[in-house]
């Protein structure tokens, strides 16, 4: 149970973990959310593997976004959203009374549709989820993680040298990967993307998009996308959600090149949606 | 006279509106009505503003400026041996008796050349009836024809409608500058005649406020000793009271109702909040004078402190539970307008609610809650009721929260009532010390202002 242990046991406990590669790191069954009297999402069960990405996909209002949400339990915040079936990361049940959402949430990271630094420093943007974890022990720890986290997320070059100027001073691309070091920073295991580049511009999504690649290999990623290039361009496996159901999903090759069902394949041909 | 020269011009202008408004009927009748450029109410309304605006202009005028007219008509057809020697005061003197003779209202016998005065009065105002009358309804028929040989079918009616609209709103705006500028300028005035009496080093710097000095020569008074430092400092004590009580409350109140306040409180607390800021200084005075300051002077009692039965720290109380309000409104404000994504992103990286306002919206908030507190901070400096029954009137020179302090509004207020005149340094105080107070709270409300608005920028 390293969720409900201290967080450098945790990171210890991170290598047991994806040892453990090839196996579900994150799994749902029968997931459905309600707002208020409104059921947005239906019975849906999905086994998201270990160090893959995996896209959500689908038209706008398909549920998605707040199927992503649930594994973090960033739902929990909003008062009248109602979940019920079982959500597990790594075997865990993460809806269990029992779990900390804090510390599920520095396990669970999140990229959000729209950059969102805090309206600080570059380094105090991305010490942020260190400092609040108490993560390191000192200064120079301290100013290591923030310097490989930066890196990792491409961005070092671009601003090691303004590290104390305001974040939100950088551009819409730079701000973005300044938010997903952020994320990084804190160690996760699962860093969920809501349409990271749905406010990018092409250039800028190109280099998110790269940067996602490599960051597969130590994170599991999910990401939320209207772009069905972007699903099929950084992607090994694909949801297609509709209307709050899930309706098939699969290797990302086969849903593209040979969807089982009508939807997807009207989806993907632009008939729906 | 004037209520029946108001009388004919609304009904002249009602009149004037049916008329253009039917001869824009007619227009519509007769052509095909997309050629008219506008509605018929329009050319009434245009015919109306003709016939009653300039009307009404002249009236205003003329009442303005008719009894000043008639009284130095009346002073130089009085025979001389009355007139020469008479200064201001005999001469309004003489003929407020003049006007109450000719009103019939007769306290002595009149003198006959008073008599004569009051006749010759008599018949003036009656000629003046007239001929105002007969001006006024002349200029209505002037505008009322002038504006109907205006009238056609691509007259653009409307548009001028509209820029008169325009131009009474910019009147509308420019009455509230134009007093503000007439405030500080007689403020200005004032203080420079109480400045040329006293000069302005004593008053800033001097530490003895004695104001009440004799105005007549048979009243016992003090010397005088206007050294405003005084009182300067008690306003200082009993603000930065108000402000300790407000700044913490104000600000905790709006973090629990941004963050942890369920939906429901919060609409049960915000409307309670702001009957707080409803509530009239006056009734905040009575409760400090009769709750709060015998309360500070019994627990000062038990606990062997000397206290003032007018201390500064129940006026200061009681004034931060008055601002608090504004503190908490302004600060929730402050934190609603910082956008949900950013409490989502510290949420998301596994902060608590805590940590996230400390350190996340709370800094991105201090700006419009800085505002906020400047605009509390003025108007704690600026209240008068609370201080006037609560506070003292001996200004002496200390901090001490448990004493008797004295403030500006306080004093102001003092000098500025009973026997007031406007050649003394005692009067003229008053201005003084009310110029020193509101090019503070300007200076505040500027800065606050200036904060408030390059905040707004940021996320916008």
């Amino acid at each position: 149970m390293g969720m409900l242990a201290d967080p450098m046991e945790k990171v210890k406990s991170l290598g047991d973990a994806r040892a453990a590669s090839g196996s579900n790191k994150v799994s749902t069954r029968d997931v459905s959310v309600f707002y208020g009297e409104k059921q947005a999402l239906f019975d849906v069960s999905v086994d998201i593997p270990a160090n893959q990405v995996t896209a959500f996909i689908g038209p706008s209002g398909c549920g998605k976004s707040t199927f992503l949400r649930c594994i973090n339990r960033m739902n929990d915040t909003i008062p009248v959203a109602r979940m019920t079936g079982a959500i597990t990361l790594d075997d865990i049940d993460i809806y269990d009374p029992r779990i900390d959402v804090v510390e599920l949430r520095a396990r669970v990271g999140m990229v959000f549709q729209k950059p969102n630094p805090f309206p600080k420093s570059i380094f105090e943007n991305v010490a942020y989820g260190p400092k609040i974890h108490g993560m390191t022990r000192n200064k120079s720890e301290l100013e290591a993680l923030v310097a490989s986290s930066l890196k990792r997320a491409g961005l070092w070059n671009e601003v090691k040298d303004r590290l104390h100027e305001p974040g939100t001073g950088l551009s819409g691309g730079q701000q973005q990967r300044l938010c997903i070091a952020r994320a990084i920073a804190t160690r996760p295991e699962v860093v969920l993307m809501d349409e990271p580049c749905s406010a990018l511009d092409p250039i800028a999504t190109a280099i998110v998009e790269e940067l996602i690649d490599e960051l597969r290999s130590n994170y599991t990623i999910i990401i939320v996308t209207h772009s069905m290039q972007q699903a099929a361009r950084v992607s090994q496996k694909t949801a297609f959600f509709h209307l709050g159901k899930l309706i098939e999903h699969g290797r990302t090759e086969d849903i593209f090149s040979n969807p089982r069902e009508k939807q997807t394949e009207d989806y993907i041909t632009g008939k729906i949606g | 006279m004037f209520s029946y020269l108001f009388l004919t011009i609304i009904v002249m202008s009602a009149v004037a509106f049916f008329v253009g408004q039917a001869t824009g009927k007619r227009f519509a009748a007769a052509g095909d009505t997309p050629d008219m450029h506008s509605l018929p109410s329009y050319h009434g309304a245009y015919v109306a503003v003709w016939v009653g605006i300039p009307s009404l202009v002249l009236v205003l005028i003329w009442a303005l400026f008719q009894s000043s007219i008639i009284d130095s008509l009346l002073w130089s057809s009085l025979p001389d041996h009355l007139t020469s020697g008479a200064d201001a005061a005999n001469r309004s003197l003489l003929i407020s008796e003049i006007r109450n003779v000719a009103e019939g209202r007769i306290f002595s016998e009149p003198t006959p050349e008073v008599l004569a005065a009051a006749e010759r009065l008599n018949g003036w105002q009656a000629l003046v009836r007239i001929a105002g009358f007969v001006v006024v309804l002349a200029m209505m028929v002037a505008g009322l024809f002038f504006a109907r040989a205006r009238l056609a079918p691509r007259f653009r009616a409307r548009n001028s409608v509209e820029r008169f609209l325009d131009g009474f709103m910019v009147l509308c705006a420019l009455a509230a500058i134009i007093t503000t500028i007439g405030i500080v300028v007689s403020l200005v005035y004032e203080a420079w005649a109480f400045f040329k009496l006293v000069p302005p080093q004593d008053f800033f710097f001097g530490t003895k406020w004695e104001p009440q000095i004799a105005i007549r020569s048979d009243q016992i008074a003090g010397q005088g000793a206007f050294g405003a430092l005084p009182v300067f400092l008690g306003t200082l004590v009993i603000s930065v009271i108000a402000m300790l009580v407000a700044i913490p409350t104000g600000i905790y109140t709006a973090i629990y109702l941004n963050e942890y306040a369920s939906k429901r409180v919060r609409q049960t607390v915000k409307p309670m909040l702001e009957i707080l800021a409803g509530v009239p200084t006056v009734v905040y005075g009575f409760f400090a004078v009769l709750t709060v300051a015998p309360a500070i002077r019994e627990a000062g009692g038990l606990l062997g402190l000397a206290t003032s039965p007018n201390s500064a720290l129940a006026a200061g109380l009681v004034m931060g539970t008055m601002i608090i309000p504004f503190v908490s409104s302004l600060s929730d404000d402050a934190l609603n307008a910082v956008p949900r994504s950013m409490r989502d992103g510290s949420l998301a990286m596994g902060a608590t609610p805590g940590e996230t306002m400390l350190r996340v919206m709370l800094p991105a908030a201090l700006p419009g809650i800085m505002g906020g507190v400047l605009l509390a901070l003025s108007r704690a400096i600026g209240e008068t009721m609370i201080v006037v029954m609560a506070a003292g009137l001996i200004a002496s020179l200390n901090v001490n929260p448990l004493d008797s302090v004295t403030t500006v509004t306080v004093q102001i207020v003092t000098l500025l009532t009973g026997d007031t005149e406007f050649d003394s340094p005692k009067t003229l105080a008053a201005f003084a010390l009310g110029l020193v107070l509101f090019l503070v709270t300007l200076g505040l409300n500027v800065i606050a202002l200036g904060i408030v608005r390059r905040y707004r920028e940021q996320y916008e």
